[in-house]
């Protein structure tokens, strides 16, 4: 069977990004840093007493 | 073969997904009591949309946790001064864009209860349609305008206090699986209004709407998975598809986001289910952690 189609077009930018593994690895590792700097420098108490009481505007009542 | 295939596949997939919702919903007791979970693994987010409310949910909502600390009185103000309360988003953001960035939306094919909820809504025997692609874009308008934009600049009163306003007026997961159980619990605690009905209205529409439409909140609603689809652009884990692919269209017809991957295996919309994988004839889709590229 012929093929009408290119499984990944080669040359579009968003392909360009993905084909390269640097950044692939690099972003998930930023991330994980700016989770732990948030934890590590942030207040957690910040979120705990939003999520121990109930969230009125959630439950459509607030 | 690739049906037994699938039919496995799917078995897989399921107890995953029913084990990922038992161990994020340990506090069981709430539903018969009323109550909410108050212990200190609440400062830590579930890798999907469940609301903190739920009796039984012993995580926080990521999307709802960030919309409230946008919304903080001062926010911006104290994150320009390295508050401490302020500087606590970072580990939302970073959550959120850490799952993202490593498997794009694949919390949501495997993890998410409310995406478990829509799967199992959609094996209710009934007429089943379709999906309008063109719904797929509100969810980044949800994403951008009521849990970004609005949350953190939108102030009632000056220097007052924001509204988290996606769990506010959409929310169907707060409705649900919060609102619902625990006004059932105890009645006469609750002062049920115009919001209550409207989104307890909302929620039915679209409980009602998974039965027919396969995930349809996840395909156009939800901002978590927006967020989660974009940076699934770029993510390390990825769907495959090999040069032996033939084109048959078996994959976007089992494909719950009704993607076709074949044609788009980076899909931002990709939940990375993999029934995709289990279905095709040739063996040519399948997860990787490579390029993406034709091998």
């Amino acid at each position: 069977m012929g093929r009408q189609w290119t499984a990944n077009p080669p040359f579009t930018s968003s392909n360009l990004v993905a084909a390269s593994i640097l950044p692939r690895i690099i972003l998930p590792l930023l991330a994980l840093l700016a989770m732990a700097a948030g934890y590590y420098f942030g207040d957690s108490r910040a979120i705990l007493t939003k999520a121990v009481n109930i969230c009125l505007e959630c439950i459509g009542i607030g | 073969m690739h049906r037994n295939r699938l039919r496995n596949q799917g078995l897989v997939r399921r107890a995953v997904q029913f084990s990922a919702l038992l161990a994020t919903n340990l506090h069981l007791s709430g539903w018969v009591d009323g109550t909410i979970y108050t212990g200190g693994s609440k400062a830590f987010f579930i890798p999907g949309l469940h609301c903190y409310s739920c009796p039984s949910s012993i995580l926080a909502c990521p999307l709802g946790s960030l919309q409230s600390l946008l919304a903080a009185p001062n926010f911006w103000g104290m994150l320009a001064t390295g508050r401490p309360d302020a500087l606590v988003v970072l580990s939302v953001i970073g959550f959120i864009a850490f799952l993202g960035f490593l498997a794009g939306r694949f919390a949501c094919g495997w993890i998410c209860p409310f995406g478990l909820l829509q799967d199992l809504l959609y094996r209710i025997p009934s007429p089943k349609f379709g999906f309008q692609d063109s719904l797929r874009p509100a969810k980044y308008a949800l994403l951008f305008i009521l849990v970004l934009a609005l949350p953190a600049f939108l102030r009632p009163v000056a220097g007052g206090a924001g509204d988290p306003w996606f769990c506010k007026i959409v929310c169907p997961a707060g409705t649900s699986l919060a609102g619902w159980p625990l006004v059932s619990a105890s009645p006469a605690d609750f002062q049920l209004g115009f919001l209550f009905w409207w989104k307890s209205s909302i929620a039915i529409l679209i409980l009602l709407w998974a039965v027919t439409v396969e995930r349809p909140f996840c395909r156009s609603l939800c901002p978590l998975g927006a967020a989660w689809g974009l940076m699934g652009r770029v993510s390390l884990f990825r769907m495959r598809v090999a040069e032996s692919c033939i084109s048959c269209g078996k994959c976007q017809n089992v494909c719950p986001m009704g993607i076709a991957i074949y044609r788009e295996p980076g899909s931002s919309e990709c939940i990375r289910c993999g029934k995709c994988a289990a279905i095709c004839p040739v063996g040519a889709i399948s997860h990787t952690v490579s390029s993406g590229e034709k091998p």
